[in-house]
């Protein structure tokens, strides 16, 4: 992880340098472009609807409640073509196909006392679960100079077409709120497809920056998206009765997912960009 | 210019699509929470051991599950329509041994049950204001019921008489305060720490019941009779009209659903198989033994559990319904067409988790609840159920 960031901060600071602020201006207008990109995100679960397995008049309010993770640690993947049209130097379309992974965790706990001999039961487990969507984005984008190094802003919807989802549970006998390594078992990974819905759609806005060269513009960028439909399949919520629910007393959410992720580009113009001469002098831009 | 407008209808075209699948997406969520769950009952002391044993629907769309608990202990569970506990009651000490089912009078909800020193039988009413339930008549010359029937019309009910040996069969009145009649089937041997072990949960349970014909002209008890544990066809007066006998204990009848015209769903057993026959015919003047009743020997089932048979319509279909429990603790549903031993769906559930076979009803939403017993955590013997969508069910016939 380390290594990772002193890579990415490298090649920050190696973009920075070779920056020359107005050396030339980028004129893209009516140009296309087509882009790769990936990244990472992290996503931010907002559960609407809380359910439990487990039921009992005794237990205080949200006894049995799920305790979700930071956002640190729901981290998943994505990456995806774009393609990019600009109307103007400074305003473009983007759309795009993309695939993504999303995760999110979750904690529950459970405990038996024998009052009589003193004894007491613990288990402790910890949810993982991933969801992988293929992605159509459409932005607008809003660039906010004209030379090669272009900070910009862009906005716009998505929709999502889940492709698959899987869970795992890890489990140990205390209840310390990390996994306790000597005791810890696992369920394995187990399939929750059919326990989410197969669609949502959403809106995202984000910022970030683009060096133009001649052939390539590189890209960093980072995105706020949030799903307005619910994750979780409500149908089929209960419908695990030989996996997951009565072994491990678990039940999932109802939720929306929300994700931040950051992503790097490589995009290059559609058509030839000698020929189509995106790099000019100002100068020479104001005469013509 | 006819660039712009080109990727203008690009634009809009892919607004378009967005919003249709929008409005797709938005469809699913036409289901209510309450069609369909699975909820485990906790208590959190490690040494309570609970037995569920029957439920019935309440009028708020709720349930009542009744169930023994640490032995001959009666707990009473309510829970709204989503299953969730709205309270609990566990029964003063000296009322033991609550015996399956739950009857339905006038909008109220009783059960059976037993002095814990004297043996003798109280007719218990539930009061869900009062979150209780209290004494509605006492019958202190019938000791050790064993199971109370109800079709509607009749109340049975299943005792043993310790004194004289034999198995005693009591016809009461709708509101369960009188005898209207009574019948005696004679053991022979005395079976009363059978009875115990059976009531305690210290031994074996015996799969006792009382049912009727639809033609309401026999009475059939399954229990212990002339040596064995026989199921015994009862004419009007309560009289013994025929008899299929067990071998011993070790042989009889598990379950049984009379169809009309002779014709009966059963489950036998013989040592620790379990036999199944949809539509057997049986007839209730006949003296015969009940291991000869022709039946599809299921090599799956576990004999020692609770086997519960019942009748219902699904998608315009009547089907004899099984509910039982296989030697590795999953429970199964088999659904066979009236008048057919041919299975037309089986839906097995749990799979690593013991469960146990308790109770089963078809609910108003068309959809199913079960009742089971489930072992939390490989420790702990808990109330559980399991709600089944309509569609779910519907969806086994697919």
């Amino acid at each position: 992880m380390k290594q990772f960031k002193l890579v990415i901060l490298s090649l920050l600071l190696s973009l920075v340098s070779s920056i020359s602020f107005g050396q030339y201006t980028v004129y893209k207008k009516k140009k296309s472009y087509l882009a790769l990109l990936g990244g990472f995100n992290y996503s931010i679960p907002h559960v609407t609807d809380r359910y439990a397995v487990l039921s009992a008049s005794s237990a205080e309010d949200g006894a049995n409640e799920k305790e979700y993770g930071k956002l640190g640690k729901n981290k998943g993947v994505q990456f995806g073509i774009r393609y990019s049209y600009n109307f103007t130097n400074t305003l473009s379309v983007v759309a795009g196909f993309g695939y993504q992974t999303q995760s999110f965790n979750y904690r529950t706990d459970y405990a038996w006392a024998d009052t009589v001999s003193n004894q007491s039961f613990e288990r402790e487990m910890h949810h993982k679960q991933q969801i992988s969507y293929f992605t159509l984005p459409v932005l607008g984008r809003w660039d906010m100079t004209h030379v090669q190094f272009k900070p910009y802003l862009q906005a716009g919807i998505f929709m999502d077409f889940r492709h698959q989802a899987s869970k795992i549970i890890t489990y140990d006998n205390t209840i310390d709120e990390e996994e306790t390594e000597n005791q810890v078992s696992s369920s394995g990974w187990g399939d929750i497809t059919e326990n989410t819905r197969k669609f949502n759609m959403g809106v995202m806005a984000g910022v970030g920056v683009h060096y133009y060269t001649k052939y390539i513009t590189l890209g960093l960028e980072t995105n706020f998206r949030y799903g307005f439909l619910n994750t979780i399949n409500d149908k089929t919520r209960y419908a695990d009765q030989n996996g997951f629910a009565l072994e491990y007393l678990d039940v999932l959410d109802q939720l929306k997912l929300g994700a931040l992720n950051v992503q790097f580009s490589v995009s290059v113009p559609i058509n030839n960009s000698i020929t189509a001469n995106i790099l000019r002098k100002s100068r020479y831009n104001r005469r013509r | 210019m006819n660039h712009y407008s080109n990727n203008f209808i690009f634009v809009i075209h892919l607004m378009m699509v967005f919003f249709a699948f929008s409005l797709q997406g938005c469809k699913d969520d036409d289901f209510e929470p309450e069609e369909s769950f699975i909820k485990v009952y906790d208590d959190q002391d490690m040494q309570s051991n609970y037995f569920p044993l029957s439920m019935h629907p309440t009028s708020d769309n709720g349930y009542l599950f009744l169930s023994a608990k640490n032995g001959s202990g009666i707990h009473l569970l309510k829970s709204d329509a989503l299953g969730e506990v709205m309270w609990e009651y566990d029964m003063p000490s000296n009322y033991v041994n609550a015996v399956p089912n739950i009857i339905e009078r006038n909008g109220n909800l009783y059960f059976v049950c037993m002095d814990a020193v004297g043996l003798f039988t109280y007719v218990m009413q539930v009061d869900e204001t009062a979150q209780s339930a209290s004494t509605s008549q006492t019958f202190p010359t019938i000791p050790y019921p064993l199971y109370v029937y109800d079709n509607g019309n009749s109340i049975y009910l299943q005792t043993y008489e310790r004194e004289s040996f034999k198995t005693g069969v009591y016809s009461l009145n709708g509101t369960m305060d009188q005898i209207i009649d009574s019948g005696l089937v004679d053991v022979q041997v005395d079976v009363e720490a059978e009875i115990v072990d059976h009531i305690n949960f210290t031994g074996r349970r015996f799969p006792f019941f009382v049912s009727k014909t639809p033609e309401d002209d026999y009475v059939v008890i399954n229990g212990f009779n002339n040596y064995s544990f026989s199921g015994v066809f009862l004419d009007a007066n309560l009289d013994v009209a025929g008899v299929y006998n067990g071998a011993a204990f070790d042989g009889g009848l598990s379950a049984m659903l009379p169809l009309g015209g002779n014709q009966f769903s059963i489950a036998r057993f013989s040592y620790s198989d379990v036999y199944l026959n949809p539509s057997a015919s049986l007839s209730p003047t006949a003296i015969d033994i009940a291991e000869s009743i022709p039946a599809e020997w299921n090599s799956e089932l576990d004999a020692d559990s609770p086997i519960l048979i019942k009748q219902m319509e699904i998608k315009g279909t009547n089907y004899s319904v099984y509910l039982a429990t296989t030697k590795s603790n999953q429970l199964v549903l088999s659904f066979y067409a009236a008048g057919s031993s041919e299975v037309v769906a089986n839906k097995y559930i749990g799979q690593s988790i013991p469960l146990k076979a308790s109770d089963f009803m078809k609910t108003e939403d068309g959809g199913m609840m079960i009742l089971t017993q489930a072992t939390v955590m490989s420790s702990f013997n808990r109330v559980a159920t399991i709600k089944l969508s309509k569609e779910e069910l519907e969806g086994l016939f697919e």
